[in-house]
C-alpha cells in the first residue's frame, strides 16, 4: 500500500504549482494516503487483459479544415481588456530573470 | 395574476395570449430573488434589467426567464465556478447551449451557486457561500448544481442549465425535489462550460416537470461545431413522445443499488416508485451490476486525474487570480490527480481505473439485453446537514456512488422526485436508460409523474 508522506506531497505541490502551508502538508498526506487505501482495492480485480476506455462518445478522429473563422474569432484587444487586471491591452507576466 | 411555480407551457401560453408581458415574468421572478437569495444564496449573480429581444417573439421560449449554473460563459457576464481564482472573471465569449436558448428566446436571469469548479456534492465547497435548501434552511441542497436546485424549488427561475460530472444534476434534483436529466456523453455542447473531467462532463437541463426539461433539451441538443466530442445525432422532437404508453416495458432493478449503504428511508421511497410503474403496466426484474463497488474508486482516480489537467491552465497570467487562491477540495482533486498521472504511478492508478471503466460499462451493456431501463437511488443518503461529512473528504465522496458509474459508462439518466423523509426531505431516484435513449427516458418520467403527483412545495 501506498503511504503518502508529507515529502511526497511537498513534491506533487511543486510539480502542481501550489504553494502549500506546514498545516496544509499534514492534513493532504494523511488525506491522501486514505484515499489511496480505498482505491487499492482496485487491485482485487484482474485486468490484464482489459482494454482502457479513455472516452465514451464512440468518436474518432474528429477533424475539421484548417480554416479561421471570423464568427469563432474572438476579438483580441478587446478580449485582453476585459480579462486584464491592468485594463490594458497587454499581459503582464512575473518577472523571469 | 398568480404566477407562482407556473410550468415553461402554462407561462407560454400566458404570454401568447398577452395575459403577461415578458418584463412582467421577469419582475416577477426578479423580486422573488430579491426577497429569498439573502437567505438561500441560490444566485451568485443576477441580472436587474431583462435582455428581452423582441425579434425572437415568435420563437418557442420567447420571455422565458432561466438560470445557469455559474460555469457557464456569457459575454461581459462574470463567471466563476465558484471560485475565488475567476472571482473577477468577465466572459469575453458566450458558451453554445447559452447561444440556443437565447436564440430560441429564453432570456437569462442570473448565475447559479456551486461546488468550487464542481467538486462536490453539498455546495459547501462554494468559495462564495454554501446554498441552503429551501425545504430545510439546516440542509444541503446537493451539489455541484445546488444553487440550481434551489433555485428551482423555491420558483426563482423557470428551468436551469446545469452541469453533471458524476450526479451534479442529479444529487440537488433529488435534495431539492425538482428534476434534472445528465444526457448522454456528447449529445449537448460544452462549448464555453468550464472544464472538470472532460471524459465525463454533461450538460443538461434542470427544471420542475420532465415537460419543461424535454422542451429544453429539444433546443439545447445536437452536433456543434465547437465542440469536436459533440455527437452526429439526429434529435428527435422530444416532447411528442411524452404521452407514449410505457406498459409492457421491462425495469431493471439492479441489486447492488439496494445494498451498498442505503439509507432506509431513501430504499423505501424508491421502492414505491417501483410500485408506480408496476402500476403503469411495467415489469420489474432483478438484475446485478457487479462492478458497481468499484466505481468511486475508478471515479476519484479518474476525476482528480483529468480535473489537474484542466485546472493547469489556470496560472493568474491571461486571466484569473493565481493558483494560491484554489479552495481545499480543488487544491486536494489537483495533487491526487498529479499523483495518479506521475511516472512510476501511471500504470497502477490511472490506467488501472480506464481499465475498470472498461468494466462497468460492459455491466451496463449487459443488463441493457435484458431490460428497457434501470431504477436506482440518486444518492445512497437523504440530504444531509451542512457542516456534516466535511471532516472527511471520503465520507463525501461516497455520495456519488450510484451517479459516478453513470458518467464512467457515459449513459444518460433522469433524476425524479420520489418522496420526502419522516423530517420532510426531499428523496429523489433515477431512470437510466441507454446512450441517446433520452427520449424514451423523458416518456418514462412523464408517465410516473402523472402517476405519482408529488407536487408538494417547500414552506419560504
Amino acid at each position: 500500500m501506498k503511504k503518502i508522506s508529507e515529502e511526497d506531497v511537498k513534491r506533487l505541490a511543486k510539480l502542481a504549482n501550489l504553494k502549500l502551508s506546514r498545516g496544509e502538508l499534514n492534513t493532504y498526506s494523511k488525506q491522501l494516503t486514505s484515499i489511496l487505501e480505498y482505491v487499492d482495492q482496485l487491485n482485487e480485480v484482474d485486468t490484464s487483459n482489459i482494454p482502457s476506455t479513455s472516452s465514451t462518445a464512440g468518436l474518432e478522429n474528429v477533424s475539421r479544415h484548417d480554416e479561421a473563422s471570423n464568427k469563432q474569432k474572438i476579438k483580441e484587444l478587446k478580449h485582453l481588456k476585459i480579462v486584464n487586471k491592468n485594463g490594458k491591452n497587454y499581459f503582464l507576466v512575473k518577472r523571469i530573470l | 395574476m398568480e404566477l407562482s411555480y407556473k410550468s415553461i407551457t402554462e407561462l407560454r401560453k400566458l404570454l401568447q395570449e398577452k395575459k403577461i408581458s415578458p418584463e412582467e415574468l421577469y419582475s416577477y421572478y426578479v423580486n422573488r430573488i430579491k426577497k429569498l437569495n439573502p437567505m438561500l444564496n441560490a444566485y451568485l449573480t443576477v441580472l436587474d434589467k431583462p435582455n428581452i429581444d423582441y425579434s425572437k417573439k415568435d420563437q418557442p421560449l420567447f420571455g422565458i426567464p432561466f438560470s445557469m449554473k455559474d460555469t457557464y460563459n456569457v459575454k461581459g457576464i462574470k463567471t466563476t465556478a465558484a471560485s475565488k481564482v475567476l472571482e473577477h472573471h468577465i466572459s469575453s465569449y458566450d458558451s453554445t447551449v447559452y447561444v440556443r436558448l437565447r436564440d430560441a428566446g429564453a432570456v437569462l436571469i442570473g448565475k447559479t451557486n456551486c461546488d468550487a469548479w464542481g467538486h462536490g456534492v453539498s455546495t459547501v465547497n462554494s468559495d462564495f457561500g454554501v446554498t441552503k435548501n429551501p425545504w430545510n434552511l439546516e440542509y444541503v441542497p446537493g451539489g455541484s448544481s445546488g444553487g440550481s436546485g434551489a433555485a428551482l424549488v423555491a420558483d426563482l427561475c423557470t428551468f436551469s442549465i446545469a452541469e453533471d460530472t458524476a450526479g451534479s444534476i442529479r444529487c440537488p434534483a433529488s435534495f431539492c425535489s425538482v428534476t434534472g436529466l445528465k444526457v448522454t456523453y456528447g449529445l449537448v455542447s460544452r462549448y464555453g462550460c468550464i472544464a472538470f473531467a472532460s471524459s465525463l462532463d454533461t450538460v443538461g437541463p434542470m427544471a420542475k416537470n420532465v415537460e419543461d426539461l424535454a422542451l429544453v433539451l429539444e433546443i439545447i441538443a445536437g452536433r456543434d461545431i465547437y465542440d469536436a466530442t459533440s455527437s452526429s445525432q439526429q434529435i428527435p422532437k422530444y416532447t411528442q413522445g411524452l404521452h407514449n404508453k410505457i406498459s409492457g416495458m421491462k425495469l431493471g432493478v439492479p441489486k447492488e443499488y439496494f445494498t451498498e449503504g442505503v439509507d432506509e428511508e431513501v430504499a423505501a421511497n424508491v421502492e414505491s416508485a417501483i410500485k408506480i410503474f408496476e402500476k403503469l403496466g411495467v415489469k420489474a426484474i432483478s438484475i446485478s451490476l457487479p462492478m458497481t463497488k468499484y466505481a468511486i474508486a475508478t471515479y476519484y482516480l479518474i476525476n482528480p486525474s483529468e480535473t489537474s489537467s484542466n485546472l493547469a491552465r489556470y496560472d493568474g497570467i491571461r486571466y484569473g487570480g493565481n493558483r494560491d487562491l484554489f479552495g481545499a477540495e480543488a487544491k486536494r482533486r489537483i495533487m491526487l490527480g498529479t499523483f495518479a498521472l506521475s511516472a512510476g504511478y501511471y500504470d497502477a492508478y490511472y490506467k488501472k481505473a480506464t481499465k475498470m471503466r472498461t468494466l462497468i460499462r460492459k455491466d451496463f451493456a449487459e443488463a441493457f439485453k435484458k431490460v428497457d431501463f434501470l431504477i436506482g437511488p440518486v444518492n445512497p443518503t437523504p440530504p444531509f446537514k451542512i457542516g456534516e461529512k466535511t471532516h472527511d473528504p471520503l465520507t463525501a465522496y461516497l455520495e456519488d456512488v450510484f451517479t459516478a458509474p453513470i458518467n464512467l459508462a457515459g449513459i444518460p439518466s433522469l433524476a425524479l422526485p420520489a418522496g420526502f423523509t419522516k423530517n420532510k426531505l426531499p428523496i429523489g431516484f433515477q431512470i437510466i436508460g441507454k446512450h441517446f435513449d433520452e427520449a424514451k427516458l423523458l416518456n418514462i418520467g412523464y408517465q410516473y409523474e402523472q402517476e405519482a403527483g408529488i407536487n408538494a412545495k417547500p414552506e419560504i
